[in-house]
């Protein structure tokens, strides 16, 4: 029985880590670098944008990023100080309502990490071309309220919880990618980027439904759901049963290597409306990944546990009555079966990447020292989109440095800024930002409140080649 | 300038400075207190006791089992004296028997009153050629106690079989002697008996030598609780709190244990609940007894906050059954269960 809890609290914990110290964010991107002209970093954002100078970075911190963004939900609603500890939310010391007003009927947390490992632009003509190699990696989870809910209320006031939609994904793939932009006219400029996309490895753990009826006189639960890994190299430990059925009992590693293949593709323009306004747009990784069937794990979730109490041995005719501790032991591996993944087989599977969508406007005075820049970027998880309105001012002093100040209307809630900085000197170019400043954060790093946070930084090497205007 | 340049890089990294609360420290996180669910409620068991659980019927010999009802019997053949010359009272004793009944002090644990509804003797003669007015005396011992009766009859060729007792049996198989006064002596869970058989010296006299040679006797007590009866079942519900059990829902917070007792036996009982340790000592909670009176009831032992911390020693379960009679006195049965569907409901929720 010990199993199932540890087991559970070991999940819990997990969750929580993913959920509070939480990670991800949205694609490789940060939005408040979206205007600064002396960033090599926007041209992720828009293949129609192109920097001052051509560059080649340095291998593997040519542009780092990771971030991390919840629909809502923040460290302090899972972890709470109390008498000098640090507890979660499970604690009894935690009311139960303000801890359950916190949360969504849907929490997701999401989480981008990449690097660029080796990347270049130039240019040739009016056109500018980029090339890099990164390797990418997200992951989200997502669980509804009504989970929850049943782990801190209990049954004591509701006797039916319909838990749906708990799902674990994460992917991580090889990207290489040719990009190129050129002014069509003297107002508009357009670019485009295909990717060649290489799949290290992909999971995808979805629990449909847990539905629990759990009265005073029975117990009944159903779980129905399903898993799939695509990542050679992968060898799933099967354990058996007291029905007889292989289930997945955990996994090793072993010989990894490349388990699909896919493209990926991205466009981008810009418009000078006026002198000082230009308008901008593009939409990013538009593609897919298919991943082969080597390699490939699918299970699936069907458990049944069903309880209407113990068999009571009272007095002394009850030789053929099971003892308690055993009886409680079998229950705990009935009710362990609720999670089991059976063995299913081989399957290839087809993900689409999540794309981005970018469109964003910017007014330019003191001959381009400042800017104000407004930007929208919707990125495509799955099963939500999630959308952020960016207001960034830029202000470049000096040709050698850039700032930009930024508020995101809808993860920033008056409790966090984003701010980029690029450092361009003749010899190199460092640029560092994010779009959520940390104001107060865990030993860990990570927002006690904010429910974003996002880190970017590369260092480059600039090249003699400048734009022709 | 170098100056201008290395203020505004301090400046600019000051921008990304965060202020540390380690209030949240990740790595420290204390899951000791987690608890899975504020309140609880499920089905905890379902159990039931026996009649012949309920009644040490292993412990009893003498019980029998007359249509389907518990009964201890005592019979046998009483011991004719012969015929003497003379007379010294207008009575003689023509007949006598010593049983013993100890081992009706087993029928239940402790001190008990077997106030049965309906204890009766019946006697069997071949008496076919005289006509006896007899007189039964009983005397019934239990350590210091003693209690007697007697019943006045006669044995006849038209009446050699007697039944003697508070009830009549409605049979033409016997003559009904009515005595109430049975009850009484059967209460005392006596543990011998003596039954002496005196008729009338005259009538003995005249009889002819065959008048009576067999008299057959016996002591039925048919387990049939009358109001005054009073016991103790004891059962146990070895290993009742699992280690792993105990752990995880009686380690905080209070626990309701309760539910239906379903009781098919003629009894009223007072139920109570003893947990114990595992050296069968009672760990210190107090549960108050709950009445269960007719064919069902509810019971409810509630374990508090303060109780909970000595339930981390407990293991067994005694369920002290504290029987009464009821008015209708209906006969104890084999087969029948009092049967206890518990529930369990708990605050403060399930350890993790």
């Amino acid at each position: 029985m010990n199993t199932v809890y540890n087991m559970y609290k070991r999940g819990l914990c997990a969750l929580c880590l993913l959920a509070t110290v939480g990670m991800s964010l949205s694609a490789q991107q940060i939005r408040t670098s979206y205007f600064m002209r002396s960033s090599t970093a926007r041209t992720t954002m828009n293949p129609a944008y192109r920097p001052e100078r051509g560059y080649v970075s340095i291998p593997v911190l040519g542009a780092v990023g990771a971030s991390y963004g919840t629909n809502g939900i923040a460290v302090d609603n899972f972890i709470y100080p109390k008498n000098g500890e640090t507890v979660t939310f499970m604690d009894n010391s935690v009311n139960t309502e303000s801890f359950l007003n916190g949360l969504k009927d849907e929490n997701q947390v999401n989480v981008d990490l990449g690097t660029q490992v080796l990347s270049g632009g130039w240019y040739a003509g009016k056109g500018f071309w980029t090339v890099d190699v990164s390797v990418k990696g997200l992951a989200n989870i997502r669980a509804p309220k009504t989970l929850f809910e049943f782990m801190k209320k209990g049954n004591g006031s509701q006797s039916t919880y319909d838990i749906r939609n708990i799902q674990a994904y994460a992917e991580a793939y090889l990207e290489t990618g040719v990009g190129y932009s050129r002014p069509v006219t003297d107002k508009l400029t357009v670019g485009g980027k295909v990717k060649l996309l290489w799949g290290v490895g992909a999971m995808d753990a979805t629990i449909d439904q847990i539905y629990a009826e759990m009265g005073e006189t029975s117990w009944k639960v159903t779980s129905t759901g399903t898993l799939q890994t695509n990542m050679k190299g992968l060898v799933p430990e099967m354990e058996v049963d007291e029905q007889g059925r292989d289930y997945y009992n955990s996994f090793d590693f072993d010989s990894p290597g490349l388990s699909g293949f896919g493209l990926g593709v991205g466009l981008g323009a810009t418009y000078q409306l006026t002198e000082n306004i230009m308008l901008s747009a593009a939409v990013l990784d538009l593609g897919f990944i298919s991943w082969s069937k080597g390699g490939s794990t699918v299970g699936k979730l069907d458990g049944t546990f069903d309880f209407d109490g113990f068999d009571l041995a009272i007095g002394e005719n009850n030789g053929d009555i099971p003892s308690m501790g055993d009886q409680f032991d079998a229950i705990k591996e009935d009710f362990e079966n609720l999670l089991h993944f059976k063995k299913g087989g081989e399957s290839g599977s087809t993900t689409r990447l999540r794309s981005t969508i970018n469109i964003g406007g910017e007014y330019r005075l003191l001959e381009n020292k400042l800017g104000i820049g407004l930007l929208s970027s919707t990125r495509l998880y799955s099963p939500k989109a999630y959308t952020e309105l960016t207001l960034s001012g830029n202000y470049r002093p000096v040709k050698w440095f850039e700032a930009t100040l930024s508020y995101s209307f809808i993860h920033s809630k008056f409790k966090t800024y984003g701010i980029a900085l690029n450092f361009s000197p003749s010899w190199i170019n460092f640029f560092i930002g994010s779009d959520y400043m940390l104001t107060k954060v865990t030993p860990q790093c990570l927002p006690v409140s904010g429910n974003a946070m996002n880190l970017y930084m590369g260092v480059s090497v600039p090249l003699k080649s400048f734009a022709r205007e | 300038m170098k100056n201008k340049h290395l203020v505004i890089l301090l400046l600019s990294f000051c921008c990304f400075a965060a202020c540390v609360d380690s209030k949240y420290d990740l790595s420290d996180v204390n899951t000791d207190d987690a608890v899975m669910g504020e309140s609880w409620v499920a089905p905890l068991g379902t159990g039931y006791v026996t009649s012949d659980d309920v009644v040490r019927v292993e412990k009893v010999p003498s019980i029998r089992e007359v249509d389907g009802a518990y009964v201890v019997v005592y019979d046998g053949a009483m011991k004719i004296k012969g015929k003497s010359l003379r007379a010294a009272s207008d009575k003689v004793v023509i007949a006598s028997e010593e049983i013993t009944t100890g081992d009706i002090d087993g029928l239940f644990d402790g001190d008990f009153v077997l106030a049965l509804t309906d204890p009766h003797i019946t006697l069997k003669s071949d008496v076919t050629k005289a006509s006896l007015d007899c007189n039964l005396s009983i005397e019934a011992e239990n350590a210091g106690k003693k209690e007697s009766a007697s019943s006045d009859f006669t044995l006849s060729a038209v009446s050699p079989a007697i039944w003697i007792g508070p009830l009549d049996p409605k049979t033409d198989a016997f003559k009904f002697i009515k005595n109430e006064q049975l009850p009484g002596i059967v209460q005392i869970v006596p543990q011998k008996i003596r039954l002496a058989l005196s008729a009338d010296s005259e009538q003995w006299m005249n009889a002819p030598m065959d008048a009576l040679s067999e008299l057959r006797y016996a002591v039925e007590l048919p387990l049939a609780p009358a109001p005054e009866f009073s016991a103790v079942s004891v059962e146990r519900i070895e290993n009742a709190f699992d280690e792993d059990f105990v752990d995880y829902i009686f380690s905080d917070g209070s626990a309701r244990i309760y539910g239906e007792v379903t009781n098919e036996m003629p009894f009223d009982m007072s139920v109570e609940m003893v947990i114990l340790d595992e050296n069968d000592v009672p760990v210190g909670i107090q549960l108050p007894a709950q009445d269960v009176k007719g064919p069902s009831g509810e019971v409810v032992f509630e374990i508090t906050k303060e109780d909970m911390p000595k339930m981390k020693d407990a293991r067994h379960i005694d369920l002290r059954l504290h029987l009464t009679g009821r008015d209708q006195g209906e006969a104890l049965k084999k087969g029948q269960k009092t049967t206890f569907n518990l529930k369990l409901e708990k605050e403060g929720g399930i350890s993790i």
